[in-house]
């Protein structure tokens, strides 16, 4: 299928705000929330810097959807303080909130309202007026591709299209920081997909994403960092490659050949930096003694030069979702509620 | 991958200009509630009744233009429209917000709370204006059938559409809460006074002719409906507002100016209309500011910290029932000074007069009436003394004291005792007000219902001060703070 070449340049414009100027665009500075009996976030702190799509990954109840309303200036920090685009999000909301976009874990939509209706409505509430107004919808609607669908009573939307009528909402005022609260559930693979090119699409413009979701896959291949939160504590945040990797600073890897196993077997014993780790049906697991591409590189144009026909070498790598496991499983062990 | 887009920019664009029905200065909470409010079936059937009602009564007012029933029948399906559906149609405005889960999404907009409640009336008042148009050409007709006095129906249209707003801001301010019995509860409550004060001015001003006095008072109840409106209108803001918006300053503000414009009657000789209103208007004030939550947002005492004469001015303007007991108190003192003022010079006081022990008890007890329930709930229920609840339960306490002091009062006249036995049982404000007006005790009980009435007083400006003191400190740090 085509890829669409629609795209936010005009309403996007610089992926940062000359008002945010060098300040994160997101700064949470050891944040708690507590309701009566509950302590929903326990002084959490992290910074994403602009441009970033950041993952923010834990269970039901793990403090995901308070921190970002927070954010949103939806709710207030029981203690602690919170940044959006350098503007503090107690002192100064109006400000925050022209510069975040914001889309819940529900719908938030008018069944008998037209998708036109529920864009112009929006639209009219974020204070665009006359020519404005109207070229801010047609983007949206034309990024969202929705612009066959404006008649329609969102009624009638299915979730994925009500997913992308929500995104476009979220989008009208052209925000720096977008904060996605599980956008992708209850979505078919499809609409998974199209949902994902879009937030691909305006990461690529330059905007900052805090994205939860459940599915660790997804947000591994979206996002430049992962942010685990686990009893509303920040109990990781780094990279989803370095979460596959996990802290081991040996790189297992997965080599297919023709010919005997044997070969290969005998050929990793003898070399440097090698250990064959154990035999598949057509090659085996062997592990490197580094992390380092240009160690593995070199690994893998010996083992050619050797004689050995590989037809495959692949990195293993932990999937997030152990990785997560792996994480909460060192904590309870330590007993500490941080992991490095 | 993604699907193509089905239209092309130029398409885009084409559609989106179709959005230009209403010009973009219009409210944007108007332009969506009337797309969707002229959308529902409750509207089209309404108003395609009441044209084939209007119609029938014309052809009936052919036939027999003086027939009492015909002026009936017109008139009783226009006050049904206007005043029951109509307003019952704002029942959910608000709560259904947070239903569809667009609550949020609307505050995070630029209308804040007050915006979106007034969108919510205006549309539904512009709907109402709506049938009242199609109601005109049938009023000039019926004039022209004869035995219709045109300007009194005219009036009369006038005034429906008024309590029209009136009754749609009470269902709008009500909807606020999300709990549908409380909803229910607090529109029959609500609605019930409404239909009794529209009836008192149907019966006394409007079928009775015109006179100086008489336009002052109708002067008079168009500014209740319009406090009415705006009090309930504000009511239902300040309830779905967050903490960062200050509704309480403009609502107290408003209610003292108000007050101030009632008092300008007192010209017209109609000291007792003015009192009542003028009491009506604290009253809503006070309950509502008495029953607002404490935790302050630092940001909205801001303003307040700047001057010297803010910080005056925060303690009783500032949001939350910490100011507001102040703000009752000031309205206590502008209500009793009045009421000193009336009871001197009219001739026909309902306050137990040449008593000034009566007169002090009397005034005590209706304070305490106010403050008692704030009692109860801070001792308790200190858990829901400042939240969403907290005007649920003191509406429930209050109803509760109605309902016994009728009790108690029905018991003292059965039994014809009206003595401090009676009302030593039940140690409450109103019955202490009916201790008082009956006026059965001795000069030394008189003195006791005094005492007690000073005692309840203090007890309850302390108990809400002690039980919360926290939350009390915290608010003067807040207040102190550079």
């Amino acid at each position: 299928m085509n890829e669409p070449e629609t795209s936010m340049k005009t309403a996007c414009g610089s992926p940062v705000s000359e008002s945010a100027g060098s300040a994160p665009a997101i700064e949470v500075r050891n944040l708690s929330r507590w309701f009566p009996g509950v302590h929903a976030v326990r002084d959490i702190s992290f910074t994403v810097e602009p441009g970033q799509v950041i993952g923010f990954v834990g269970a039901n109840g793990a403090g995901k959807t308070t921190t970002m309303r927070i954010l949103a200036t939806l709710d207030h920090p029981s203690s602690g303080e919170a940044f959006v685009c350098g503007h503090n999000v107690v002192t100064h909301p109006a400000e925050v909130r022209r510069c975040i976009g914001w889309m819940p874990d529900h719908y938030g939509t008018y069944g008998h309202m037209t998708v036109l209706e529920y864009l112009d409505f929006f639209a009219r509430a974020l204070g665009f007026g006359g020519e404005e107004r109207i070229e801010r919808i047609a983007e949206v609607m034309e990024f969202t591709d929705l612009t066959g669908l404006a008649d329609r009573l969102i009624d009638a939307l299915s979730k994925g299209m009500g997913q992308r009528l929500c995104l476009g909402r979220a989008l009208l005022h052209d925000p720096e920081v977008l904060i996605l609260d599980e956008p992708a559930a209850g979505l078919d693979p499809k609409a998974r997909v199209e949902l994902k090119h879009l937030i691909r699409l305006l990461a690529q413009e330059g905007k900052t994403v805090l994205i939860s979701s459940h599915i660790l896959s997804e947000l591994g291949e979206m996002c430049d960092s992962l942010l685990f939160i686990n009893q509303g504590r920040v109990i990781h945040h780094g990279s989803a490659e370095s979460l596959r990797r996990g802290n081991s600073a040996a790189s297992l890897i997965e080599v297919q050949i023709t010919g005997s196993v044997a070969k290969l077997s005998a050929w990793a014993t003898l070399s440097p930096h090698v250990t064959f780790r154990e035999a598949t049906k057509s090659g085996g697991r062997i592990e490197i003694d580094s992390v380092e591409p240009a160690v593995i590189a070199s690994v893998l144009r010996r083992m050619i030069d050797d004689g050995i026909a590989v037809t495959d070498f692949h990195l293993q790598e932990r999937k997030l979702e152990d990785a997560f496991i792996e994480i909460l499983g060192e904590i309870e062990a330590s007993g500490s509620p941080f992991v490095s | 991958m993604i699907s193509p887009p089905l239209t092309d920019a130029r398409d885009a664009l084409s559609v989106a200009r179709r959005m230009k029905d209403f010009p973009s200065s219009f409210s944007p909470m108007l332009v969506k509630e009337l797309r969707q409010g002229m959308r529902t079936h409750l509207f089209t059937v309404a108003f395609i009744l009441l044209q084939s009602v209007m119609v029938l009564s014309l052809l009936a007012g052919l036939a027999d233009p003086s027939s009492p029933a015909v002026d009936g029948f017109f008139w009783f399906f226009i006050v049904i429209t206007l005043l029951i559906v109509q307003p019952l149609r704002g029942f959910n405005a608000l709560s259904s917000e947070y239903l569809l889960n667009t609550m949020d999404l609307i505050q995070l907009t630029r209308l804040d709370s007050w915006r979106i409640t007034v969108g919510k009336w205006s549309a539904l008042n512009a709907q109402t204006l709506l049938f009242l148009t199609g109601v005109m050409p049938y009023l000039v007709m019926r004039y022209f059938l004869g035995n219709v006095d045109f300007i009194t129906d005219l009036t009369g249209l006038l005034f429906l559409g008024l309590g029209s707003g009136l009754a749609s801001a009470i269902a709008i301010g009500c909807s606020a809460f999300r709990q549908v019995v409380l909803r229910g509860v607090l529109l029959i409550a609500f609605g019930i006074g409404f239909v009794l004060l529209y009836v008192t001015i149907q019966t006394t001003l409007l079928r009775s002719g015109w006179g100086g006095s008489r336009l002052a008072t109708m002067g008079l109840t168009a500014i209740s409906l319009l406090y009415g409106s705006f009090f309930f209108l504000s009511f239902g803001a300040s309830r779905i507002a967050p903490l960062s918006e200050n509704h309480s300053t403009r609502k107290r503000l408003v209610a003292l100016g108000f007050t101030a414009l009632a008092l300008g009657f007192l010209w017209f000789d109609i000291e007792w209309a003015v009192l009542t209103v003028v009491g009506l208007i604290l009253s809503f004030a006070c309950v509502d500011a008495l029953t607002e939550p404490l935790p302050v947002y630092s940001k909205v005492l801001e303003p307040f910290r700047r001057h010297p004469l803010g910080r005056l001015g925060a303690s009783f303007l500032a949001p939350g029932w910490l100011g507001g007991i102040c703000f009752f108190l000031i309205c206590f003192g502008i209500f009793t000074s009045f009421a000193w003022f009336v009871n001197r010079t009219s001739s026909s006081s309902p306050f137990p007069t040449g008593d000034p022990i009566a007169f002090a008890t009397f005034l005590l007890s209706w304070a305490n009436l106010f403050l008692f329930p704030l009692i109860l709930i801070h001792l308790f229920f200190p858990r829901h003394a400042s939240g969403s609840f907290t005007f649920g339960i003191y509406t429930f306490i209050q109803g509760c004291a109605l309902l016994l002091t009728i009790m108690t009062a029905t018991l003292a006249e059965a039994l014809n005792r009206f003595d401090h036995l009676i009302f030593a049982l039940v140690p409450i404000p109103s019955i202490l007000l009916v201790a008082v007006e009956n006026g059965g005790a001795n000069d030394g009980y008189k003195l006791i219902y005094l005492a007690t009435a000073l005692l309840t007083l203090l007890i309850g400006i302390a108990v809400p001060l002690l039980r919360q003191r926290a939350a009390v400190s915290e608010f003067v740090r807040h207040l102190k703070r550079r």
